[in-house]
């Protein structure tokens, strides 16, 4: 899909379902930018463009930070906005995309070099689960991959969606390894990790973040403020909680001295109070169920939970 | 086949280029044809502790910039006659060279030898980005601290992004600490970074001995670090070769007692 029609810098074409901008890795900064004003000048792309989210496509140029936001202003002008994290340095999924690309359009596309490493080199975050290579949008099943079929999720959606207008709710990220040092992990949606998060990674959701796995690293559920979803780690020696507005650090003890099982994070009464989950793996499931389910948290604890252990919390 | 092998760490000081000293020369007297890479420009280490600085005539970036030929810079081992350093340029700096022109290095070596260690120098920045670039596999090298481990694991998940896969080495191990809850054992530190252990030396002031004067301690067959490499050295090869007990060497007595 090329709109241009001519022989342009700069390229928008679509990547199942996202908009992806293709830059000329050889073109010169400033010619991109004047070939991207001139796109978004054209009044029937400008149009159609009109309020999507675009990603930087794969095998495009390498950009510096600096650039980066240049062309986001640029974009923002056209009333479009360059989403930066969700493909950034994102490896697997990028080279994913490149090869579908590639064996799409083998004629036009020259086989991209082995080492490209395409997108924003400033912020790393290279982690990409694999299930998001297959759909480029990250609007991923989750809830469809945990439950049995036998469950009715219906109603569990249509709670959440008026807690969240206009989130994709019933949509999360499914990370399908180890998080380790420095890989950052950005979603507007809910996060799993089948895998552990290591210390020095961090994990940022407007939904909950379920870790099975240890957490060692940092986690932020709720970033644009939403105090009511929750953190849940099959071990939690967190650096730092964060959910909402809150940030809570874990007690100075020996990490690892007191629970070793599942714990589970969430707000009461102004702190962040950090809750034991003794389970089995019905019960893991029925925790993961409950996960879409605000009202529910009482009945998940409902087994040989301990008294919930209330961490020093500080209003951001 | 030939094989290209980066010994990597994040973090300095942890034995990045002990390693590929030792390894190099123990691969080598298995038969084998190895050049070890000095990645590390600027900071020239590893022909020293290979007992080669003299010989140095002609380096790396030389090598890359088209100066002179691979087989002219590279200096044959004292000791083993399959073994060759390739040093580097201690005027210049990482970014001598690039990713691409090491990758096109690293592919000219395998026409000639079995095995390519890279000494990667410490860091995530061009001069690793360089180390890794014609690299079929890595050795993460950590000692039992946790900034080592921290750092290991940063660049374990660098590896992954650039698919190079990786195994690890533990260096520097005291069991007498670990016994007494003061280090961090290897199952801790395997149990962290979750990736495959290579092998575990123990502590050992011969490593430092041998360094000085310039004979890898590998050649040492009653140093227990130098039986150590030896046994990284036949799992590189593809021996499985059981982990000993460190803890075992210190006598069944001892042992009771201590308990």
């Amino acid at each position: 899909m090329n709109i241009s029609g001519a022989e342009r810098s700069v390229e928008i074409k679509g990547f199942g379902g996202a908009l992806g901008l293709v830059l000329d890795k050889a073109a010169p900064f400033e010619v991109i930018e004047s070939d991207l004003r001139q796109l978004l000048q054209d009044t029937s792309s400008r149009r159609f463009f009109q309020g999507s989210e675009i990603v930087l496509g794969p095998d495009t140029r390498t950009l510096s930070a600096e650039e980066f936001s240049k062309l986001n202003q640029i974009l923002q002008e056209g009333e479009l906005e360059l989403k930066p994290l969700e493909t950034n340095g994102n490896a697997a999924r990028l080279r994913k995309l490149r090869a579908t690309e590639s064996r799409g359009s083998k004629a036009d596309t020259p086989t991209p070099k082995a080492d490209t490493k395409p997108i924003l080199e400033e912020a790393e975050s290279e982690v990409v689960p694999e299930s998001a290579a297959a759909s480029p949008q990250l609007a991923l099943p989750t809830l469809e991959t945990v439950v049995p079929p036998a469950e009715n999720p219906t109603p569990v959606n249509q709670e959440k969606s008026e807690l969240h207008p206009g989130l994709n709710t019933d949509s999360g990220l499914i990370v399908r390894q180890t998080l380790r040092s420095g890989q950052t992990i950005k979603s507007k949606h809910s996060v799993i990790v089948f895998g552990d998060l290591n210390a020095g990674a961090e994990i940022e959701s407007e939904g909950d973040i379920i870790v099975l796995g240890t957490i060692r690293g940092m986690v932020h559920a709720g970033i644009s403020g939403d105090a009511t979803v929750t953190v849940l780690g099959l071990r939690m020696q967190p650096t730092q909680i964060r959910i909402g507005s809150y940030i809570s650090q874990p007690p100075a003890e020996k990490s690892g001295s007191i629970v070793t099982g599942p714990e589970r994070a969430f707000v009461e009464n102004g702190q962040i109070v950090i809750e034991s989950q003794a389970c089995g793996p019905a019960e893991l499931i029925a925790m993961l169920l409950t996960f879409q389910r605000r009202g529910a948290r009482s009945k998940v604890a409902s087994r040989g939970s301990v008294p919930a252990i209330a961490v020093g919390a500080i209003r951001l | 086949m030939s094989q290209s092998i980066v010994i990597t760490s994040g973090k300095g000081g942890v034995g990045k280029t002990t390693t590929t000293a030792n390894l190099s020369t123990a691969l080598a007297n298995t038969g084998s044809s190895v050049v070890a890479v000095d990645a590390d420009i600027g900071l020239r280490n590893l022909d020293l502790l290979m007992g080669l600085e003299n010989r140095i005539v002609f380096n790396l970036v030389d090598v890359v910039k088209g100066r002179c030929t691979a087989r002219q810079a590279m200096i044959k081992d004292k000791r083993s006659p399959n073994l060759f350093l390739l040093p580097t340029s201690q005027v210049d700096d990482k970014n001598a060279v690039s990713p691409e022109e090491m990758g096109g290095l690293v592919e000219e070596l395998r026409k000639g030898f079995d095995y390519i260690i890279i000494d990667c120098p410490a860091g995530i920045e061009q001069g690793f980005r360089n180390a890794i670039a014609g690299a079929d596999r890595a050795v993460v090298v950590t000692t039992p601290e946790v900034s080592a481990v921290r750092d290991a694991d940063r660049i374990i998940g660098m590896l992954q992004h650039h698919d190079v896969p990786s195994q690890l080495i533990v260096n520097r191990l005291s069991m007498k600490m670990v016994e007494s809850g003061e280090m961090m054992s290897q199952e801790d530190v395997v149990d962290i970074l979750a990736v495959d252990l290579l092998g575990v030396i123990p502590e050992d002031s011969e490593v430092v001995v041998s360094g000085n004067q310039g004979v890898p301690v590998v050649l040492d067959t009653s140093s227990e670090a130098g039986a150590a490499y030896s046994r990284i050295c036949r799992r590189i090869l593809g021996e499985s070769v059981p982990f000993p007990d460190f803890a075992e060497k210190r006598g069944f007595l001892t042992r009771l007692f201590r308990r």
